[in-house]
């Protein structure tokens, strides 16, 4: 996108700590020829700097004195509809204010950084902004967005719920205290639910206050599932079936129903079984015996208990077999598994 | 060790991100070396022969050449399993700055070693 490097992009820092603004001013995103900071350190400042230039974005410390940040986003959204906002706070467990900022229409409300970490991920996050407009993608932030967005909440160690609406169908992440512990999307839940979400090409997101999930589905840590996340996505994974992550069960079953033999891409998916954690056949296709199939996971499962015992290798995942004709991918994930085998029509080996 | 697995071995190493390697016959264990600090070494040879024997139960008979990838939370190992029986297990960091194009290099050259 070279258009987008090269444009400009101006943002206000409001704070009344001339250190945090000196800090930003600083930086080394601050000598970027196409980034442009400008400070003010009150709201009458402000509204002096958006008089004589518009800015792009807005960075707003929640805390001042005589009108502080949640007071001037409210005064903003009616001076300057339309103004992205991504508010600071230094205290990111208050929930109420993070609450309220959002519905005042803050794009993002970020914990106020003190460490150089920290303004890597302020940076990073304004950088994932100015990459979309505000009219498309997650309310301004392209779908990369996303994944940055649930990271810098993992790395800050917060707590939150990550709500994401797409064509009609929403979802949740439960982050809580830096840990993605549950995930729901349409009728999926867990592993499964949160590739989904990551998987989404667009749509829209909140960070809403936390509270508990029913229950807990995921117990892996952040960055693990970050990078399976991508990896899926990158892959249209699991193993070249459409979409799988993104799917409803009663979409995805039907989709593994209508799965098509794969041959434009080399690929006859031969066999496929889907179960869920109880071992409950939730699809099967040419499955020659469920019974022998079924034991194979339970068997893979404890095997692999057993491998990992004493080692900081953590939950088994899946197994890949690639030969030069075959294919065999075991997934085990806490709410299903999957036995996906197909078979390759050229003699290839990948691992 | 035989002489033509350490030569090969050798060309390769050190490679970014890999943890731990093995070399097995179907019932012995030729070499196996921890590279990582992090881990156990008894632990991960263990960890490593399981994962080479329990794959081989994977493949339909006739199939002898394979390449696996088993994938837990923390590690991913990889493991060449060549005609003659002989296997190479790499376990590798499961983060993005492992040098996977050397880990590849080495699978495939290990099952096109003519002889070990």
């Amino acid at each position: 996108m070279p258009e987008e490097t090269n444009k400009r992009h101006e943002f206000l820092f409001v704070d009344d700590d001339p250190q945090f603004l000196a800090t930003v001013t600083q930086s080394k995103q601050s000598s970027k020829a196409h980034w442009a900071f400008r400070t003010a350190t009150n709201h009458l400042q402000a509204l002096e700097e958006l008089k004589a230039q518009p800015v792009e974005i807005i960075v707003l410390d929640i805390e001042m004195p005589v009108m502080d940040g949640i007071e001037f986003l409210r005064l903003l959204r009616q001076a300057h509809p339309g103004q992205r906002v991504v508010m600071l706070s230094p205290r990111v467990g208050d929930e109420a204010a993070r609450k309220t900022s959002m519905e005042l229409g803050a794009v993002l409300y970020l914990e106020k950084p003190r460490t150089p970490e920290g303004f890597q991920c302020l940076f990073a996050a304004l950088e994932a902004l100015t990459t979309t407009g505000a009219q498309s993608g997650f309310r301004g932030v392209m779908q990369v967005g996303l994944h940055d967005v649930l990271q810098m909440e993992c790395l800050g160690r917060k707590s939150s719920i990550l709500g994401v609406s797409a064509g009609g169908r929403k979802g949740q992440i439960f982050i809580n205290n830096g840990d993605i512990i549950h995930a729901e999307y349409g009728q999926l839940q867990g592993e499964m639910a949160l590739y989904g979400l990551l998987g989404l090409s667009g749509g829209d997101f909140n960070l809403l206050a936390y509270t508990e999930p029913s229950h807990r589905t995921i117990s892996g840590q952040y960055e693990f599932l970050l990078m399976e996340a991508a990896r899926l996505r990158d892959e249209g994974s699991p193993s070249s079936l459409p979409q799988i992550g993104s799917l409803g069960s009663q979409d995805l079953h039907a989709a593994l129903e209508s799965a098509p033999p794969t041959e434009a891409r080399g690929v006859r998916i031969e066999e496929t079984l889907l179960c869920s954690s109880a071992g409950e056949v939730l699809h099967q296709s040419k499955c020659e015996s469920l019974e022998a199939r079924l034991e194979l996971f339970q068997k893979l499962e404890q095997q692999m208990m057993q491998a990992s015992k004493g080692t900081p290798s953590g939950r088994f995942h899946r197994v890949s077999v690639d030969t030069s004709a075959h294919r065999l991918l075991i997934q085990i994930q806490p709410t299903y598994k999957l036995l996906v085998r197909s078979a390759l029509s050229a003699p290839t080996m990948q691992p | 060790m035989s002489k033509s697995v350490e030569t090969f071995l050798s060309s390769f190493l050190p490679i970014g991100g890999l943890a731990a390697y093995t070399v097995e016959l179907p019932n012995a264990v030729l070499v196996s070396e921890c590279l990582s600090k992090s881990l156990y070494p008894v632990s991960t040879a263990q960890m490593l022969t399981h994962i080479v024997q329990d794959g081989r139960t994977l493949l339909s008979s006739g199939e002898q050449a394979a390449q696996y990838c088993w994938t837990f939370e923390g590690h991913r190992v990889y493991v060449a399993s060549r005609t003659d029986g002989v296997c190479l297990a790499l376990l590798v960091e499961n983060n993005p700055s492992v040098q996977m194009a050397r880990v590849q290099e080495v699978l495939q050259g290990f099952i096109d070693l003519p002889e070990v």
